[in-house]
């Protein structure tokens, strides 16, 4: 028998023997210590990244959780803040239904709102990529807006200080705050975004913070005050002093006799006399008082007087629909509690209207006494040693010559009138957890 | 009888190493290993500095985002200059300055952080103005800051701030500088008082 020759193809069993040294054991060492040194470093990357999305995905459900609870207070005030659930949603227990929504952007979100008396809770969960986070928000009921509760002082487009003029007050625009000419300025300002205090040096803000940002005024709403108002009250209910000749309203003076002095719905005071009003609610197209002139409030009254718009009052451009001048002044009656006088100007788009306060006014008597002038499209002006205390809005604001401007407490507390009822925020408060039953617990 | 001899040969050829091949063999070892051991020993000596460093930006996290939730909920911030913050927010404690666990009540917050890069947290009752009366125990929240210079307010309505926070930690030891920085405009709006 003759055995097969060996080829090489037979021989590797006896190869590996020699090669199989420390070679394989060093590659796998190396291998295993490259992936070690690769894997802490792929491991720190991977818990940064995750901490990352974590901090972005809390922050997308916090965001969609509040555009639920903002959903929700939209459809409440849209249904006039009525202290009911707003169908569909209907009272189950002390709660609405849920309501459920979704964003565009992705993320849904869940609420449930329990409406009281004059109280309403929204408690409203969101979720986004996994992540879900809840919050609390607490609204109370508003019938009107407090648009003094910041600011005692606005002028929407400016205001400037002149020539000694002395304001204490909290103080705000969209614009500049110019204090010029040894002016004064003491309290809190707001200027407009990219506007500034000016010039520096010139005038004085004196105490305060300076800051920036962005005011807005509701328009005066009159209802139907141009029809429905208490203006039957000239002459028969309201007191004369002095000449009664030179008091006119409507056309007819004090002695019931026509009178060019004024137009309708103007009034208009000269000669040291005078007039009292008792409450409710006026609409005027035109005050005038001039030559030590007064208006004054009865005791315990309060009067609202509506400015009309100069296109119903039958007036063009740059009419002073509110002249008070040579030691002219209205005069509150001491009470206190609350505001007393408020001028409430509608103003026009396209009209300008001017509320002028000069020589010696007074719009003021104890600086406790509270009047409101409210014209957000209207230019006021006050010079020559005019005072003024309570709070003043309008479009453009011009302080001058001496005048000085106070503002009191009450004041800042007055509601702008028929401003439609909604819910004002009071509270907002972050959950643990996701929503159980009632849904606010743990918040 | 032949082909015995031939495997005899061959397994004679195949089966040592020369001087030479143990020579290099063993210099390759040796560089081999030493650049294991190098990278290793790297590694080892890098891993505190690694882990001090994570640790650093998970307090920055942590410390970021809970003032970011503070001020969310908060009512009132002020901020004297921008190494302090002080805040009226909601807490869940049982009362303010104690740990333990409650519904959510408003305390006032301090933070102030200090020239060597270390910020402290304080809880105190609603009314106070200034710790450390009515306060719990200050506690440190973050450290190795690059300064003190951490809170910034974006003009606003009083009380109603925009307020950023800003940890910036310094480069050391070959690692770059990391800065954590969020911001927050409070929801609530101001009560009364400061």
């Amino acid at each position: 028998m003759r055995l097969p020759t060996p080829t090489v193809r037979n021989q590797p069993k006896t190869a590996p023997g020699p090669e199989s040294g420390f070679a394989v054991p060093t590659v796998l060492f190396m291998v295993i210590a490259a992936f070690a040194v690769g894997s802490v470093a792929v491991v720190a990357s991977l818990r940064a990244q995750e901490g990352t999305s974590r901090d972005l995905h809390t922050k997308d459900a916090l965001a969609v959780a509040e555009a639920g609870a903002h959903q929700a207070l939209v459809r409440y005030n849209a249904a006039g803040a009525k202290e009911a659930c707003v169908p569909p949603q209907t009272l189950s227990g002390a709660w609405c239904t849920p309501a459920t929504g979704s964003l565009a952007g992705g993320g849904d979100f869940a609420y449930w709102v329990q409406p009281t008396a004059g109280l309403i809770e929204v408690v409203s969960q969101g979720s986004r990529d996994g992540v879900t986070r809840r919050i609390l928000v607490r609204a109370h009921s508003a019938a009107g807006q407090q648009p003094f509760i910041d600011w005692g002082v606005i002028g929407l487009n400016s205001v400037r200080l002149d020539s000694n003029a002395d304001v204490t007050a909290d103080t705000a625009t969209n614009g500049d705050i110019n204090l010029l000419s040894n002016s004064q300025l003491c309290g809190n300002v707001q200027v407009g975004p990219g506007h500034d205090v000016l010039p520096p040096g010139t005038g004085s803000h004196s105490c305060g913070i300076e800051l920036q940002g962005t005011t807005t005024l509701p328009a005066v709403n009159q209802g139907d005050v141009r029809t429905n108002n208490d203006n039957g009250n000239f002459f028969a209910s309201t007191p004369i002093g002095g000449q009664r000749s030179r008091v006119c309203w409507n056309g007819v003076n004090g002695d019931g006799q026509a009178s060019s002095n004024c137009g309708s719905r103007e009034l208009v005071i000269t000669h040291n006399s005078d007039i009292t009003l008792p409450s409710g609610n006026y609409s005027f197209c035109r005050l005038q008082l001039l030559q030590n002139s007064a208006v004054y409030i009865a005791s315990g009254a309060t009067v609202r007087i509506y400015f009309d718009s100069p296109e119903a009052c039958g007036y063009g451009s740059g009419v002073k629909q509110l002249e008070i001048d040579s030691n002219a002044q209205i005069t509150a009656n001491g009470d206190s509690t609350a505001v007393d006088v408020a001028l409430l100007f509608v103003g026009s788009e396209t009209r300008s209207t001017v509320i002028d306060l000069a020589s010696n006014t007074a719009v003021e008597a104890l600086c406790d006494q509270d009047f409101v002038v409210y014209a957000p499209r209207s230019d006021l002006v006050l010079k020559s040693n005019s005072s003024y205390c309570g709070a003043l809005a309008a479009k453009t604001v011009l302080i001058n010559s001496n005048s000085h401007i106070t503002v009191s407490s009450q004041a800042q507390a007055f509601i702008l009138p028929n401003s439609p009822p909604h819910y004002v925020v009071d509270d907002f408060v972050e959950c643990a957890g996701p929503a159980t039953s009632p849904p606010d617990v743990d918040c | 009888m032949l082909v015995r001899s031939r495997i005899s040969r061959h397994t004679k050829a195949e089966g040592g190493f020369t001087l030479p091949e143990l020579l290099i063999a063993t210099m390759i070892g040796l560089v081999v290993i030493g650049s294991a051991v190098t990278f290793f020993t790297a590694a080892i000596r890098g891993e505190p500095r690694v882990r001090d460093r994570s640790a650093q930006i998970q307090q920055a996290r942590v410390m970021a985002e809970r003032i970011s939730r503070e001020l969310r909920q908060g009512s009132n911030a002020s901020s004297p200059n921008p190494s302090q913050l002080m805040i009226l927010t909601y807490v869940p404690r049982a009362s303010c300055g104690d740990p333990t666990p409650g519904a959510a009540i408003r305390c006032r917050i301090f933070y102030s952080c200090d020239t060597a890069g270390a910020c402290t947290r304080t809880e105190c009752g609603p009314n106070t103005v200034a710790p450390p009366t009515g306060c719990g125990t200050s506690v440190e929240v973050v450290e190795g800051l690059l300064d003190n210079q951490v809170f910034a307010f974006t003009p606003r309505i009083p009380g109603q701030a925009f307020v950023s926070v800003r940890l910036a930690f310094p480069a050391t030891d070959g690692e770059d500088a990391i800065t954590v920085e969020d911001g927050v405009a409070l929801r609530n709006p101001p009560l009364g008082g400061p």
